[in-house]
């Protein structure tokens, strides 16, 4: 500290504790803002969230399937089954449009943190579960100059 | 609390904006910009001012025609004003009669024939992106789902190579106004 | 241009390159204990973060700042710190705007989120140094 009682920032000087903020209350059922998360059951790739990001950052792959187990004279029906559900953390704004236009409620926020990535490919994190196609930033290759074990 | 939202025609708002203050929203918070294509063929002024012991915001707002769209400038009720109405003209094209007029960010239009718009009107092109495939483009064996376009983006063959014949580029032809659902 | 040993210890310093709103939650990610030094001070472990968008004007100098980094000698690891650095972020199509830090220098990890929380750099740094 300055002898004025300013806070002292010159090269090797500690940093004094702060006091901490006092937590933000929360509205009820707030979520923060981490991460999106899908809940595949929900979705019926209807692609609005697709249509509606401004980004352009969500990829999202379905086939069409026919409905089993109809009543005897029903028609035959079809619907979609998704098959990825991909979300670009490079370019995703968490705008929450997303969110918000989806009719079924399937995408939400989550406050599960998304791991870092190794790369730009590894930026493209699926929403479903399945495996990432990038490889993972394992701390080994995370220190250029650093001679790893493995 | 929500805001307050009062609407006034184009020619009250200086004695608009007056009368807020002297009823104590004497705290400029913003004024911005709405673009009102698909719903009015209007650009929407908004003015937010805060009444500083509560913090309760109230909103103006006016509308004024996007072919020629002119407003009294708020520089002497609000210097701070001016700033934003600059901003507002750079990104949107209102010209505030008595303001700063010099541009903040986007230079001033170029030769005739060049596509002039302003960023963030809703008839800007996205020119970025008109050769880029869009996700929300049905694909594969998805045949019951209606065919969109994404906003902002005309189609390749709109904006790309032409016929040498073909005339000038017109602008107002190459995106059609948004759906709005609110 | 500030560096913090982050563990007051010398065993890392992180250098941030703030180029935008990414820059405040790596300034929040600081912990109490750090001690803010030259970004050349002795140490055994590097962090170099770009927060922000990289934009054209911009890119030359940050890879030039990315790699006087480099050139001390330490085991180095460069971040690119939120959406803009990682590909391009909400600007990605802008006509001055990078798609991505990795355009212009390698890039080690890159921490999505727009903007991620300090906690996600908190996190990564104690990886790095452990690592």
């Amino acid at each position: 500290m300055n002898p004025d009682g300013s806070q002292d920032l010159s090269p090797g000087a500690p940093r004094p504790d702060p006091e901490p903020p006092p937590e933000a209350p929360r509205a009820r059922g707030e979520t923060r803002h981490v991460s999106i998360a899908l809940s595949v059951p929900d979705c019926t790739s209807c692609d609005i969230c697709v249509v509606e990001c401004p980004a352009w950052c969500i990829e999202l792959e379905s086939h069409s399937e026919a409905v089993p187990d109809l009543p005897p004279g029903a028609r035959a029906r079809t619907h979609r089954v998704l098959d990825s559900f991909t979300i670009d953390y490079g370019r995703c704004l968490f705008c929450g449009i997303c969110i918000e236009e989806c009719p079924f409620d399937a995408l939400a926020w989550s406050e599960v943190a998304e791991p870092t990535a190794s790369g730009r490919h590894d930026l493209v994190r699926p929403l479903t579960g399945a495996r990432r196609s990038g490889a993972t930033a394992r701390p080994s290759r995370l220190v250029e100059g650093l001679v790893s074990p493995d | 609390m929500p805001d307050e939202v009062r609407r006034v025609e184009a020619a009250d708002w200086v004695s608009g904006v007056a009368a807020a203050l002297a009823q104590g929203w004497c705290h400029l918070d913003w004024l911005g910009v709405v673009d009102e294509w698909g719903r009015a063929a209007d650009l929407r002024v908004v003015l937010r001012l805060l009444e500083p012991a509560s913090a309760a915001g109230l909103r103006i707002e006016t509308l004024v025609p996007r072919a020629e769209p002119v407003l009294d400038s708020l520089g002497t009720l609000l210097a701070g004003a001016r700033w934003h109405e600059r901003e507002a003209s750079d990104l949107f094209g209102v010209h505030f009669t008595g303001g700063d007029d010099r541009p903040l960010l986007v230079p001033a239009p170029g030769a005739a024939g060049e596509l002039r718009e302003w960023p963030l009107r809703k008839d800007a092109v996205l020119a970025a992106r008109v050769a880029l495939p869009w996700p929300g483009a049905a694909t594969g064996d998805d045949t019951t789902r209606r065919r969109l376009s994404p906003p902002g983006v005309p189609a390749p063959e709109q904006f790309g190579a032409r016929p040498a014949d073909a005339g000038p580029l017109d602008a107002a032809a190459l995106l059609a106004p948004p759906r709005r659902r609110r | 241009m500030r560096g913090w040993d982050w563990y007051g210890d010398g065993s890392l310093v992180l250098v941030d390159v703030p180029l935008a709103c990414c820059a405040l939650e790596v300034a929040a990610a600081i912990p109490t204990g750090a001690v803010a030094v030259e970004w050349d001070a002795p140490a055994l472990r590097r962090v170099v973060t770009v927060s922000g968008t990289v934009t054209q004007a911009v890119a030359h100098d940050v890879a030039a700042c990315l790699e006087r980094v480099r050139a001390l000698g330490s085991p180095t690891t460069v971040v690119a710190f939120g959406a803009c650095t990682g590909g391009g972020g909400p600007y990605w199509d802008g006509y001055a705007v990078l798609k991505g830090l990795d355009q212009v220098t390698r890039v080690d990890a890159m921490v999505p989120g727009c903007p991620p929380t300090p906690a996600a750099l908190s996190t990564l740094v104690d990886e790095v140094r452990n690592a």
